[in-house]
């Protein structure tokens, strides 16, 4: 009890908007009130989840007694404050700041006298370098100043439309920014610099060349950016965007799942469209910039996961020694029997580290049953296996090896498997292994946004993987591989049969989870791949940072 | 290879004079060539906006769309092309119309150019109407102006002549009791059916130059399949240039938007030719 009596009590005032009496707690505006309260006032320079700067002037109301109108989103609410948030002068008011914001845009499409036409004809809007108007614009189906022009019905721009003549800036990894679209609203610098206190952007120049930029006009590789892409959520403009995720128009779906290609298992939302990753970017309400993403989650995943390197039919060596195309039906019995033709302690299973927790656990448990347990990961080039009565020694009798992430086996690697015979890949991307004439069958897997499951991160936390897009091919889920595989053996012993049997079994052996390590938060591969080999750019990205910084931190 | 000796930017238009002296020396007007960037690249159909057999040259003005156009737009000048392959199509049929109209709207400003030099030397009276967002992206225009009796302009938002479209100026025309007895349009698939919806209910003949997609242009692959007239024809080598009252225009946007999807995914791994890579490389 002695806890309560110790809160602060909360200073509730009262005050009028629209005639309607609202409550509010010191320090709020009267924007703060008015959102709270579901009344709403139009924005272009102030959100939620930015501190406000009152410098584009929309958010005018009015309030009895002030002289002029006050911008809401910079005036404190004050008790029994009497604010009016529209009327017709208001609107009119608002009609003409929006005018001149229009006025040094590529606005033409806004006021063509076919506009609706042609919009539907061009869904998405079409692919453009130079944005010459919305219907070239990769933000047309989410901009603020449509939305805008919609609410306040604005029919024309009765000024002539000024074009800023300003190079596009593409010689960044990831980022194009055409600043001839951008209304200097500053949203971009204040989440950069206010809420993750970055600073690789603020507004250069004076008077009518005012820019937005980094010091120097630098590229932002070179500079404090992390490219995070913070700045292009809160743009309300098309003046920024993610250049692998801007041509197509609005999603089919957006999909909340959890990024694991490293431990800290971020919450991306992946924008789905043809069944495919098109975009990743942070939950549409999450108060932008609480947190900085890094660039592997935030702009690596469509390049990643639609590359067509991607495993996609199941592949098996005939007798001829050629390899052909086969589907799961007659690759399935084909692996059974050239596992049962090794002894347990035969047979070893490589493991990933980047599989969801459901399809490390039936790795394990087939290994248990099937392999005596011999499961081990590459960490840094090194073989680790997480048993420790398992040794080194071991590698000697390894005659079968099945490698879930053949990428990170070195030619050093296997030459410690002195009396390797048969290698099965089960794997997303190919790799030099799966050249290897010792390799019987080749089994494609599914990417985390193609499969639901969970996954172990850092502090104990485990979270839900969601399926997004479609598989390539026919790749189907690890787990899934594994337990065809197992169940084809016919074993009593091997105990899982679904998805649900695996996650029922994972509640009763946490352990079996908890020994797996993670993939460190600066890893620059994907379950063992180098990201840089199917995102061209993040190459740019990493080789950029080493050479300007000497290293290269996410 | 094809050296390019000339190269600006216009509102996303960027014009390209190639040296390309066997085309130039071939070409008619109404022409497109077929070019490759890069040895890597895709064949992407440009129309050719003008020529010249003195210096060998040839002008195309070329949109930056997708990738293809972005290498094109990433060009500098003394850069080569790897390869150029023309004249292909149909020439556009000149003769002595009378009065002609052309309407150009995206390249189709500067791909207009030829087909207007050659109706007026064949005694026509030439009248050009461009159409643009703003004022400022009009380009090929002292050219133009040569060699049209009168040029038109037709702007969305109204900066320059009328507010509005190349269909307006017609209609404009023709409500002055304008004869007209010939037209041509060349421009985005949108624009071409409303132009040729405007001179429809008059009945002036009009020819559209149709832009779909196309891979060989020598009438081998069939990819540029257009209907007109209920006829399947081939527009790279039955056209470009069709009876624009007669085209199956739903159609012809389907197959043109098909591969929508893979434009978008291959956007995805764009290999980036970009300061930050010269840099790495240590050309800066
Ligand atoms: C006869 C003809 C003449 C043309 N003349 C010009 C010109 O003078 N200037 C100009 O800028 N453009 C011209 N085009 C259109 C130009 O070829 C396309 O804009 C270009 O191919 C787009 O390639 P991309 O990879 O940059 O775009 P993408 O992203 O691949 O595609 C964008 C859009 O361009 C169209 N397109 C794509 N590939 C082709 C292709 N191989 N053939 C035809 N259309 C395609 C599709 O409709 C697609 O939706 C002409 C087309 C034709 C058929
Ligand atoms: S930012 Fe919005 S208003 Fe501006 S061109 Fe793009 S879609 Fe149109
Ligand atoms: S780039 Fe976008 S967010 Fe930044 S100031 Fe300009 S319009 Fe605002
Ligand atoms: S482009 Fe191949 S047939 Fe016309």
């Amino acid at each position: 009890m002695a806890e309560v009596a110790e809160q602060k009590p909360v200073a509730m005032e009262t005050m009028t908007i629209n005639g309607k009496t609202v409550s509010f707690s010191s320090g709020e505006t009267i924007l703060d009130v008015a959102r709270r309260s579901g009344i709403y006032i139009p924005t272009v320079c102030a959100r939620a989840d930015l501190p406000s700067t009152g410098s584009c002037r929309l958010c005018i109301v009015k309030v009895e007694g002030a002289r002029g109108y006050v911008t809401s989103c910079t005036t404190p609410a004050e008790p029994d404050m009497v604010v009016t948030t529209n009327s017709e002068e208001i609107e009119k008011l608002r009609r003409g700041i929006l005018e001149l914001i229009l006025s040094e845009h590529p606005s033409a499409c806004l006021v063509c006298a076919i506009r609706e036409t042609c919009e539907k004809f061009n869904a998405p809007s079409s692919k453009a370098g130079r944005v010459t108007g919305c219907n070239m614009c990769p933000n047309r189906d989410t901009c603020e100043l449509r939305q805008l022009v919609e609410y306040l019905g604005l029919e024309g721009i009765r000024y002539p439309l000024l074009y800023k003549g300003l190079p596009l800036e593409r010689d960044d990894p990831f980022m194009d920014r055409d600043y001839n679209l951008c209304i200097l609203c500053g949203r971009c610098i204040r989440v950069c610099q206010e809420n993750l206190g970055l600073s690789a952007i603020s507004f250069i120049r004076r008077g009518h060349c005012t820019k937005v930029g980094t010091s120097f006009e630098k590229l932002h590789v070179d500079g404090n950016c992390v490219f995070c892409m913070h700045c292009v959520d809160v743009c309300p403009t098309g003046a920024l965007t993610v250049r692998g995720s801007k041509w197509y128009g609005y999603p089919d779906s957006e999909i909340p799942t959890t990024c694991i290609l490293c431990e800290r298992g971020c919450e991306l939302v992946i924008d789905v469209k043809w069944n495919k990753v098109m975009g990743a970017h942070p939950t549409r309400d999450m108060n932008a910039g609480k947190r900085e993403y890094c660039v592997k989650g935030r702009c690596c995943l469509p390049a990643l996961f639609n590359s067509p390197h991607r495993l996609k039919y199941p592949a098996i060596r005939r007798d001829d020694s050629t390899m052909i195309y086969t589907d799961w039906g007659y690759v399935i019995p084909q692996v059974s029997e050239a596992i049962a033709r090794y002894k347990p302690e035969e047979i070893a299973i490589l493991c990933s580290r980047s599989l969801t927790d459901e399809s490390i656990f039936a790795l394990h448990e087939f290994a248990r049953v099937f392999a005596e347990s011999n499961v081990f990961y590459i960490v840094e080039g090194e073989i680790v296996f997480p048993s420790i009565e398992k040794s080194d020694k071991i590698l000697k009798d390894i005659k079968l090896l099945y490698a879930t992430e053949a990428n990170s086996l070195s030619k050093e690697i296997e030459e410690q498997f002195v009396s390797l015979e048969d290698i099965i890949i089960q794997d997303i991307y190919p790799s030099p292994m799966s050249r290897s004439p010792k390799v019987s069958a080749i089994l494609p897997a599914t990417v985390f946004t193609e499969m639901d499951g969970t996954k172990s991160c850092a502090g104990n936390r485990r979270k839900s993987v969601t399926k997004a897009a479609e598989p390539q091919g026919s790749a189907i889920p690890d787990w899934e591989i594994t337990v065809r595989v197992g169940t084809a053996l016919n074993s009593a012993d091997f105990r899982i049969k679904d998805f649900r049997s695996i996650q029922n079994h994972i509640l009763r052996h946490p352990w079996v989870i908890a020994a797996v390590p993670m993939a460190p938060k600066d890893s620059l591969t994907y379950r063992g791949s180098p990201i840089a080999d199917f995102v061209p750019d993040f190459r740019i990205f990493v080789e950029g940072r080493v050479q300007s910084k000497g290293e290269v931190h996410f | 290879m094809y050296e390019l000796v000339e190269k600006s930017e216009i509102f996303n238009v960027h014009k390209m004079v190639i040296k390309a002296p066997g085309i130039a020396d071939s070409m008619k007007p109404g022409q497109f060539c077929i070019i490759m960037a890069t040895e890597f690249s895709e064949r992407i159909p440009m129309t050719v906006s003008d020529w010249s057999t003195d210096t060998g040259t040839i002008t195309i003005y070329a949109l930056e769309l997708g990738i293809s156009t972005l290498e094109l737009a990433r060009m500098k000048v003394g850069g080569s092309l790897y390869a150029v392959t023309g004249p292909l199509g149909t020439p556009s049929e000149i003769r002595h119309y009378g009065t002609v109209v052309l309407g150009g709207g995206c390249y189709g400003i500067g791909g207009i150019y030829p087909i207007a030099k050659a109706c007026k030397e064949a005694g026509n009276e030439v009248i050009s109407i461009v159409e643009a967002r703003y004022s400022p992206m009009f380009y090929h225009e002292k050219e133009l102006q040569q060699v049209s009796n009168q040029v038109f302009y037709a702007t969305s938002d109204g900066s320059r002549g009328k507010k509005g479209k190349v269909e307006d100026v017609i209609a404009e025309m023709l409500e002055r009791g304008a004869r007209v007895d010939q037209a041509f349009f060349m421009g985005c698939t949108q624009m071409l059916e409303r132009c040729s919806e405007a001179t429809r209910p008059i009945g002036i003949p009009t020819k559209v130059a149709l832009n779909s997609i196309m891979l060989d242009g020598t009438g081998m692959c069939g990819a540029c399949r257009v209907t007109v007239g209920g006829e399947t024809k081939f527009a790279c080598v039955d056209g470009p240039e069709f009876d624009g009252h007669k085209v199956d225009w739903r159609e012809l946007q389907q197959r043109k938007s098909a591969y929508t999807e893979q434009e978008a995914v291959v956007y995805q791994s764009l290999s980036h030719e970009c300061l930050a890579e010269k840099k790495l490389r240590g050309e800066l």
